[in-house]
């Protein structure tokens, strides 16, 4: 296990270094430099101040130069500057990442909460009515554009019943407690509603597949009840694949959603590395990218881990 | 099912009473679409910037709301009719101008400390810094003596004599006594360490009628009354400006009264305003005021059909702007006749209109021999047919609708038209700067009042390969008569000798075209009922700028 977790790292430093040198590439080669959309649509701005502008921000260097300056300030903690908001990267990251969490986990949580149970109880009796109304209400939520649904939340709960914020997070207003909860109920419900039809697809799928394997039926014939059988042998054997997925989303934990957090005005993660690539904030972008690419990789880590402590027979090499 | 509703109404009742703590403050709540690079008063300028600076600080001078330069942090306007400007030899042997400025007496920062001429200095010494990146050193680099007479009063000289003289603007005054120490430390990276950027809710950093009180960065910014303000005391105690980022968001927290109001210079687009106003026109206050973004057709004159003024006239002539302006923008965004905004003291109608006229535009694509067969596509005597792409930035809905009218009618006329939409860092970063369309390029210039073309109409602004693509006159436009004239104006310093030739420029595009004008966009303001005193300018200096003169009525 030892051997495996630092391989990994190994494996996730170099994914990490290939990594940014991908993206600041591609964010550098993309036409038009943050000077260059600075200047956009102002005819008064001179070709000498262009030209000023551009030493003073290090862009008249050769790409791979600005990568290599990047990746040695990076390495030693210094994340540099954000163009866009004239902070510190990490100054912005810090309350951007704290923000997607608290959006992120709790709809993640609640998803979960949901979708195990409604997920094994469709499983347990498939194409019964019970398990075609969960698979409805699954289509449903996968169905329906979180746009369209944050949408719909905000004019019914905010504009008509002004019973919800329609969006910010409560803090110009120092909203705490339940104040500032009010403020976290739209979204979520947005985010869960739009993650929990898939979910609960996935439950009942895995759960569907492991209760027609042999020792399932062994355990019945051991006279184990239904219950013991879905808890003590099903369920955990279910669970593999939802460890994959909950794997692969561990990094949206960190890189927010950006529709949820545009629509409802929440400064997440989502909405800045969003905006950070568009305004060519090669800092901003580059630091919010590589944790997405950091968390991504932790995730799939941990998902591997997970499947050695749910399945003894699993060997990590 | 009764004890459901039960529940509901339970639910709802303990949302709603906890609503009503929000609410109930006597916030004025301003919804915006945007939030500035900084809040540092020399490092940017971008609109959402301007807005938001204009109620904590004040140029020392603007154009007012007649587009006439006046003061705002000086007393008196100089000129040399009032003996406030002079003409004074400069040692390269060439002449200036030297004006002299008094500050308000009374003006205060934030903290009550006195601003004075020392603050002014400062301000041009850190402009003047090559190290320092001010985006616009125009300004700072014109200036080539600065004394200060006493605490009020400075004189100024600038390098050169133009019709812009005495208008003295672009330095933005820093408070030295909060400022100076940060930047002595180290002029190159002042720009990281300012208070503007560290604590921007230091009081004295402002000096407007109000103060930034909190700054939550990219989403708010809160403001309340400042207790040093020297001028009209606002009614308005405290404002919140919010940043949404998504319109749909915007409109629907105006609609539950969660802010109060959207600026036309940074809130809502035209068309969401108009639809607002067709939808909630009773709940609220409409103002629609042209601003200065002249939206046009950019012709790529190195592209042969298109280099033959005929065929450009004839491309004017063929589309319908009043049909643009009724179907798309339910009458707002009128045809314009040339870039000059018409609030402009120098602008003129009499130049040629350019009325939808598809006989007109027939006649000259004959005479330009672009001829066509009943309903065929116009071919050349060498048999080549009048073909060229119209360009457009991908994130411009309404852009795209107009390039579908414009394709619609061009069509009409025999000229066949592709649409290609770029995004707009590629538009704007590569195709037009290294000019690089081939036909036409729909976009949006902002300029300023009696704003001299010089960049975007001058022969020696044309960008190519040999000068690195420097320059911003995407149209290949040369015409020395147009060189002349725009020298010309720029050391024309009788304003009643300038129009003339302000008009006689005007005449010559209208006639050229080397861009077809479409319309000069309008900003639409959605007020509360119950809000008085937002007088738009319609130019940069934007209403927030006056903002002491706002006034609710139910109180």
């Amino acid at each position: 296990m030892r051997r495996f977790i630092l391989t990994r790292l190994w494996q996730t430093i170099l994914v990490m270094v290939l990594v940014s040198f991908g993206a600041y590439l591609l964010i550098g080669l993309m036409p038009g430099d943050p000077i260059d959309l600075m200047i956009t649509a102002n005819p008064a701005i001179t070709s000498a101040d262009i030209a000023r502008l551009k030493g003073l921000y290090g862009l008249d260097q050769p790409l791979v130069l600005r990568w290599f300056h990047w990746l040695s300030a990076a390495l030693g903690g210094d994340f540099g500057y954000s163009r866009l908001f004239s902070q510190p990267v990490t100054a912005l990251i810090g309350p951007a990442l704290l923000n997607s969490l608290k959006l992120m986990l709790a709809s993640w949580a609640l998803s979960l909460a949901i979708a195990l149970p409604a997920g094994i109880y469709a499983a347990l009796k498939p194409h019964s009515l019970r398990d075609y109304g969960i698979n409805l209400a699954a289509f449903a939520g996968v169905s329906i554009p979180p746009f369209w649904l944050g949408l719909m939340a905000i004019l019914v709960f905010a504009v008509s019943l002004h019973w919800l914020p329609a969006g910010g997070t409560g803090q110009l207003d120092d909203a705490s407690g339940w104040q500032g909860l009010r403020y976290l109920i739209l979204p979520v419900a947005t985010l869960t509603i739009a993650s929990v039809g898939s979910h609960i697809r996935f439950v009942r799928g895995s759960m569907i597949e492991v209760m027609r394997q042999d020792f399932i039926r062994t355990a019945r014939a051991k006279g184990l009840s239904e219950t013991g059988v879905v808890t003590r042998h099903a369920l955990r054997n279910g669970m593999m694949p939802v460890v994959t997925l909950l794997g692969l989303e561990f990094g949206s934990l960190f890189s927010g959603a950006l529709i949820t957090e545009t629509l409802f005005s929440w400064p997440g993660m989502g909405r800045l590395i969003y905006n950070a690539v568009i305004g060519s904030d090669y800092n901003l972008a580059m630091a919010g990218l590589m944790l997405a690419t950091l968390v991504t990789l932790v995730g799939n880590l941990l998902a591997d881990i997970g499947y050695k402590l749910l399945d003894p027979r699993v060997k990590l090499s | 099912m009764r004890k459901f509703f039960g529940i509901m109404l339970l639910v709802g009742a303990m949302l709603a009473s906890s609503t009503g703590i929000t609410r109930a403050a006597e916030t004025f709540k301003i919804g915006i679409s945007g939030y500035p690079e900084t809040l540092h008063p020399a490092f940017s300028s971008s609109a959402v910037q301007s807005y938001i600076l204009g109620f904590v600080r004040r140029p020392i001078m603007v154009y007012n709301h007649d587009w006439k330069v006046a003061c705002l942090m000086c007393e008196t306007v100089p000129s040399f009719e009032n003996g406030l400007a002079k003409r004074v030899p400069l040692k390269d042997g060439k002449e200036g101008v030297q004006l002299s400025l008094s500050i308000p007496a009374d003006a205060k920062w934030g903290d009550g400390t006195a601003l004075t001429t020392k603050d002014v200095a400062f301000s041009i010494e850190v402009g003047q810094n090559e190290n320092v990146a001010v985006a616009n050193k125009e300004v700072f680099n014109r200036i080539v003596d600065f004394n200060i007479v006493d605490d009020q009063h400075f004189t100024v000289t600038l390098d050169r004599i133009d019709y812009t003289y005495n208008a003295f603007m672009g330095v933005e005054i820093l408070p030295s006594h909060l400022e100076k120490a940060i930047y002595d430390e180290d002029p190159a990276t002042y720009q990281k360490r300012s208070l503007y950027v560290t604590a921007p809710d230091t009081p004295g950093l402002w000096f407007g009628p109000y103060l930034v009180k909190k700054v939550i960065t990219a989403s708010a910014v809160m403001l309340e009354a400042n207790p040093y303000w020297w001028g009209k005391k606002p009614q308005i105690q405290s404002i919140q400006l919010r940043n949404f980022e998504n319109t749909a968001a915007l409109e629907a927290s105006l609609r539950a009264g969660e802010i109060d109001y959207t600026p036309g210079e940074i809130g809502l687009s035209l068309d969401k305003v108009i639809t607002f106003e067709k939808r909630f026109g009773d709940k609220y206050d409409f103002l629609y005021k042209k601003g200065l973004s002249f939206y046009h057709l950019d012709v790529n004159s190195a592209f042969a059909p298109l280099g033959d003024k005929r065929v450009r006239q004839a491309l004017l002539y063929a589309i319908d702007r009043d049909e643009i302006s009724q179907k798309l923008f339910d009458g707002k965004n009128a045809p314009t006749l040339d870039f000059i905004h018409p609030d402009d003291p120098v602008f003129t109608d009499d130049v040629p209109h350019y009325q939808f006229d598809p006989q007109k535009a027939d006649a000259l694509l004959n005479e330009a021999g672009w001829t066509r067969t009943g309903n065929a596509m116009r071919k050349n005597a060498q048999g080549e047919t009048l073909h060229f792409t119209l360009y457009g930035a991908t994130e411009s809905s309404t852009g795209q609708l107009i390039q579908q009218v414009l394709q619609n009618r061009w069509k009409q006329a025999g000229i066949d038209v592709d649409i290609l939409n770029q995004p707009a860092r590629v538009l704007f970063g590569e195709t037009l700067p290294q000019r690089k369309f081939d036909g036409l390029a729909m976009f949006g210039w902002i300029s300023a009042p009696e704003h001299l073309p010089l960049t975007i109409l001058k022969s020696d602004q044309i960008p190519t390969a040999e000068n690195h693509f420097e320059g911003q006159n995407y149209t290949g436009y040369n015409n020395p008569k147009v060189d002349a004239l725009i020298d010309q104006i720029e050391l024309e310093l009788d304003f009643d000798k300038r129009v003339p030739l302000w008009h006689e420029l005007q005449k010559i595009y209208a006639t050229d075209l080397p861009a077809l004008p479409l319309y000069h966009g309008e900003n639409g303001f959605i007020f509360p009922k119950w809000l008085k005193g937002i007088r738009p300018t319609g130019h940069m200096y934007p209403s927030s700028l006056w903002a002491e003169e706002w006034y609710r009525t139910d109180q």
